[in-house]
């Protein structure tokens, strides 16, 4: 974990964003909404038919910013469930927000885990979390890259390598 | 696998050294410079076919019958590895069974002397792995173990539900690939693996080989590695988000860090 006064980042081997959802709630229960901005390596999530669908489905705090997904919190035990939306698999992207995020990602900002997260891309995902109000990122594809800045948060994730 | 074997006041007797294909070394008793040791040496199938004294010299020969019988008497009231002996799977000499997993086998027989604990997955409840023991393994009593060899490239061995591996197989065919020695795969009664014990496929894996991971319930990924060992191109299962089921990826590693594109279907080139 590296910690620049208050923004930590780091990258956890054992885990993905289905298993923190899941298994460790306490990580995404102080945000209200989930930006999801990649799912399956795939950057414009509002155009696929997966989520053509949900957003069909009109359910409250379901919508989209630019071209990326917009849930309730309490929405991503469905979308992880493989029996119901079965949305994440590895290779997806989500920020938390504790109020409905206004500002779009911009597209050279990616956390999916082809490679742990640098100081030079930290920097960058830190001053875009600053500015949206992001409290928490997530992206998984081999192992999970976070960034927070909210160090128990960051303890948390952590604690997993060394089990 | 390392294991030693204590007798009833807790000696080691028995203790065998591990190696990346089997184990190396059998000392009697615990592997110190005093202990005996044998090396041991397996046939293409696993099974063990020779021992050799610490100077090389071979001290035995081992054969066996198709379903694992040996040909040459097995010293009396022991355990050793010998038929699969590769992949630590001992031979009681008392009662002549093999500990598969869930279920012993019993050699001379070629079956297993319980149920299949996967309802409908054999022809019968007690066959051993399809009745082809040359080809295909049961390792473990539940599921049956196949090589698979595409081309030039060995897919180590792998376990996967049988539509799974259907669905695998028929996209090798569609790419054009050989598939050698595969016959059939049957359903594992066990639930699909917790997400804890998910396995992830590494970006780089050994130059011009596959490797495979099955998520359980149809969900699953293959990666092709390039001859730099990057990953080159991914085949998922089991979602399907507008590019079909399976769909394939492929990585761009001219971006840094490198990129994997979103999904394509695989209809019209693998």
């Amino acid at each position: 974990m590296t910690v620049a006064s208050a923004f930590c980042f780091g990258y956890v081997k054992e885990l993905d964003i289905p298993l923190v959802i899941e298994s460790q709630p306490q990580v995404i229960s102080a945000y209200g909404f989930a930006l999801v901005t990649v799912i399956d390596s795939h950057h414009d999530v509002a155009e696929l038919t997966s989520v053509e669908r949900l957003l069909s489905e009109q359910r409250v705090g379901v919508s989209t910013l630019d071209r990326h997904l917009v849930v309730p919190r309490d929405l991503l035990l469905e979308l992880v469930d493989p029996d119901e939306w079965n949305l994440f698999n590895g290779f997806d992207e989500v920020w938390f927000f504790p109020r409905p995020p206004l500002i779009p990602l911009p597209a050279d900002i990616v956390i999916t885990s082809e490679a742990a997260l640098d100081r030079e891309r930290a920097g960058r995902v830190a001053e875009w979390m600053q500015a949206s109000g992001a409290g928490l990122a997530l992206g998984d594809g081999y192992g999970l890259n976070y960034a927070t800045f909210d160090p128990a948060i960051a303890d948390i994730l952590e604690s997993r390598t060394a089990r | 696998m390392s294991w030693a074997e204590p007798d009833g006041t807790g000696t080691i007797t028995l203790t065998d050294v591990g190696g990346p294909g089997g184990d190396l070394v059998r000392y009697a008793g615990p592997p110190t410079t005093s202990s005996t040791g044998s090396f041991l040496y397996y046939n293409g199938h696993g099974d063990t076919a020779a021992e050799a004294d610490l100077a090389g010299a071979r001290t035995a020969a081992y054969t066996y019958d198709a379903f694992g019988a040996p040909r040459q008497m097995v010293p009396s009231n022991t355990t050793t590895e010998r038929w699969t002996g590769r992949f630590d799977k001992k031979l009681d000499s008392r009662s002549s069974l093999v500990e598969m997993g869930a279920r012993p086998y019993d050699p001379v027989l070629g079956r297993f002397l319980s149920v299949d604990p996967v309802e409908g997955g054999s022809f019968n409840p007690y066959d051993y792995a399809y009745q082809d023991p040359v080809n295909v393994y049961d390792l473990n009593g539940r599921y049956v173990v196949v090589l698979a060899l595409f081309g030039a490239r060995t897919l180590p061995f792998f376990a996967m539900r049988g539509a799974h591996l259907v669905q695998v197989l028929r996209l090798l065919a569609v790419a054009g690939l050989p598939v050698v020695g595969i016959l059939a795969a049957k359903e594992a009664a066990d639930e699909p693996p917790a997400r804890e014990e998910r396995r992830r496929l590494p970006l780089h894996g050994e130059p011009n080989s596959t490797d495979v991971i099955d998520r359980g319930g149809g969900r699953g990924q293959i990666r092709d590695y390039g001859p730099d060992g990057r990953a080159k191109k991914d085949i998922d299962f089991g979602h399907d988000h507008g590019a079909g089921d399976p769909h394939a990826h492929d990585w761009d590693w001219t971006k840094t860090p490198p990129e994997r594109g979103q999904g394509r279907p695989i209809r019209d080139h693998v």
